[in-house]
């Protein structure tokens, strides 16, 4: 009865459901706009609305984040840019779609099938996530450090096309979260006798340094360019078309809701495993893979967003973030007080499912903007980037400064902006540094934990992880994640 | 073009600063508790300041056999003008912030920048810069309820005396 309750809330207030929508329609744009990305966009927001209710808060947030993941597939099909890393597999065909004309049938392919995924991630999320923080309940310290070593070994997959800057990058993330008195023994660390980093440096205006001011640095290099025009016509698409590939799409959703839930691996994955999954099943595609087949359009975008159900599992069960924007979404409830894990869902279940429900407003908005305001957004993607990349850098300001109210926070900021910029000109990433600081915490003090548990004796804590299935399962998924990341693991030829 | 077999200028200058940094942080971390435990407050931090060690001596040897892009220039790819006049930008609006507001300081900051960028239109600068800095004002004061440096400005006063004259307004 509390579920229905829970779940309802958002219903019975209009004022939310307008600030899912707003999220939803502010997602699509940010990430349609080349050089916006949702990360960027959520990190610079949620300094903004920290001093909101929660719920309304997460409003805009998961609007912000399942419009963001489909709008950056608009990007890939009209330019060739894919705005969030989940979009690249849609690129592949839908970039050649739009050169032969065909860009706002794309469009609107694209629209029903991310929505069609996204119920489908939702579905899983509703009835698999209550089992899941059910059974975390049994965790000991020593799963808990291995569940974060698995969720900080998505630097792997966060690594660009090298994992040793990726691991680098990672690393600096858990030291960077180190920083301050030790929540243990309230011990300084890396302090340098300054009291002001007695708690830490801000979390909010590393982010921001990182996804903000960095990539708006980065874009400068592109200023001169002008953004190519591609003609977009009638989209909403014919109910045959969406018959004819829907059975496609439900086995797209399988791939993406399982590799969405996996603690490490995200929306990218998803997409880019379902566009295989397509090439492999789909015998005589009308047009072939790479050249504008919708198949290859079809699968990367349902399983994409039916992923950002899935992410959500381990980040509220476990805690553990799935990708760069679940990380950010973990830093947002923590500004609130709230703790994801298995915790949050019996303590705190009307946040579960006030979630829920709003990934489900954010769905059905998802859908009906996707299918319109096709001028404006034409208006839009073509936003002057003289005007837009110093509008970033002022609100990277704002936003830094806003939480604590701190000069020394846009220090910070611009401190990791500049730190940003180089790592991304020399082909690091920034995610990982994100993710790191994020599960720093969890894996220092299960660390800890599980040592002191075990008399401070390690020996034993290595038997305590081989005699427990639970952890032996776990154990196992870290070696196997590790090694499917390095060149020794056997991969097909293309 | 760029390739994987090849580095960009400076880049082993910023694995070497890397490696230096990461060095100087395991020290700090050494200093936390030494090798007191292995459940110390430092033995976390010295096992992380140590992967960074490894790795970027591992990316530092890597990248020593690499030969440089020569189609790459530091000064016109990697730090161009745009990137240093724009950053030198940012650096001034946040010193400013403090002492001479936030009105002053990011409209100073957004008419320069889209000045610099647009190369020279100050009509347009000045325009565009005007018109966002009102919009995001009145947003974040409304609906954000952020509140941002007033400094010579008299912010807290006028929006008093705005308030009074509405309500004013209203009774007439």
């Amino acid at each position: 009865m509390d579920i229905i309750q829970y779940f309802f809330n958002i219903w019975s207030d209009p004022s939310l459901i307008a600030l899912v929508a707003l999220g939803t329609f502010t997602g699509i744009y940010v990430g349609a706009i080349p050089g916006l990305s949702v990360t960027m966009a959520t990190s610079i927001l949620i300094s903004f609305t920290f001093s909101w209710e929660v719920y309304e808060d997460l409003s805009l947030i998961v609007g912000i984040y399942m419009g963001g993941v489909y709008g950056g597939s608009r990007t890939a099909i009209l330019l060739n840019i894919p705005g969030a890393p989940s979009a690249i597999a849609t690129a592949l065909d839908g970039y050649p779609l739009a050169k032969k004309g065909k860009a706002g049938e794309a469009i609107g392919l694209s629209t029903v099938m991310s929505t069609i995924g996204g119920f489908i991630g939702i579905f899983v999320l509703a009835t698999a996530a209550p089992y899941v923080a059910e059974f975390a309940l049994i965790f000991q310290p020593r799963d808990y450090l291995l569940l974060a070593i698995l969720g900080i070994l998505l630097v792997g997959s966060f690594s660009g096309d090298s994992l040793i800057k990726g691991i680098f990058a990672g690393a600096l993330g858990l030291l960077i979260g180190t920083v301050g008195l030790d929540p243990l023994t309230a011990e300084e660390r890396f302090t340098f006798g300054v009291v002001e980093l007695w708690g830490g440096i801000s979390f909010i205006a590393v982010m921001i340094g990182m996804f903000g001011a960095s990539e708006a640095l980065v874009q400068l290099h592109n200023i001169g360019k002008s953004s190519v025009k591609q003609k977009i016509n009638k989209i909403i698409p014919s109910w045959k078309s969406i018959l004819k590939y829907l059975p496609l799409s439900i086995k797209s959703s399988s791939i993406g809701v399982i590799i969405g839930a996996l603690p490490g691996t995200g929306g990218d994955i998803a997409a880019l495993m379902a566009y295989d999954y397509a090439k492999r099943s789909t015998k005589n595609p009308e047009t072939p893979f790479g050249e504008g087949a919708k198949e290859g359009l079809v699968a990367p975008e349902t399983a994409n967003n039916d992923a950002v159900g899935g992410a959500f599992i381990p980040m509220l069960t476990l805690g553990i973030p799935g990708d760069a924007v679940t990380a950010i979404i973990i830093g947002a409830l923590f500004i609130h007080g709230l703790n994801p894990g298995p915790m949050l869902m019996i303590e705190k279940p009307d946040i579960f499912w006030f979630i829920v429900s709003a990934l489900l407003f954010a769905n059905i908005f998802m859908l009906i903007f996707g299918l319109t305001g096709i001028r404006l957004f034409s208006k839009v993607i073509q936003m002057p980037k003289v005007v837009l990349i110093p509008l970033i850098l002022m609100l990277s300001i704002v936003g830094s400064y806003a939480v604590n109210n701190s000069i020394t926070d846009i220090y910070w900021m611009l401190g990791f902006g500049f730190f940003g910029y180089f790592l991304k000109e020399y082909g690091y990433q920034v995610g990982p540094v994100i993710l790191g600081i994020i599960l720093s915490k969890l894996i220092d003090q299960n660390w800890r934990r599980s040592i002191i548990s075990e008399g401070g004796d390690i020996g034993s804590l290595f038997i305590g992880i081989l005699t427990s299935p639970l952890s032996l399962v776990l154990l196992s998924s870290v070696l196997f994640v590790f090694l499917s990341h390095t060149k020794y693991w056997p991969r097909k030829k293309p | 073009m760029e390739t994987n077999n090849e580095k960009k200028p400076g880049e082993t200058a910023f694995v070497v600063i890397l490696v230096i940094f990461s060095l100087f942080l395991t020290w700090q971390a050494y200093g936390i508790s030494g090798f007191d435990s292995l459940s110390s407050p430092g033995s976390f931090p010295m096992a992380v300041s140590f992967i960074m060690v490894i790795s970027s001596i591992i990316i530092l040897l890597k990248s020593t056999k690499l030969g440089i892009n020569n189609s790459i220039l530091f000064w016109k790819d990697i730090l161009p003008k745009n990137i240093i006049i724009i950053s030198i930008f940012i650096l001034i609006f946040a010193l400013m912030l403090q002492n001479i507001g936030f009105l002053i300081s990011a409209y100073y900051f957004l008419s320069g920048s889209i000045y610099f960028l647009n190369k020279g239109n100050l009509k347009f600068s000045l325009g565009v810069a005007f018109l966002s800095l009102f919009i995001i004002y009145i947003l974040f004061h409304m609906v954000f309820s952020v509140i941002m440096p007033e400094g010579i400005i008299p912010e807290r006063e006028i929006w008093a005396w705005l308030e009074n004259f509405i309500i004013l307004w209203n009774i007439k």
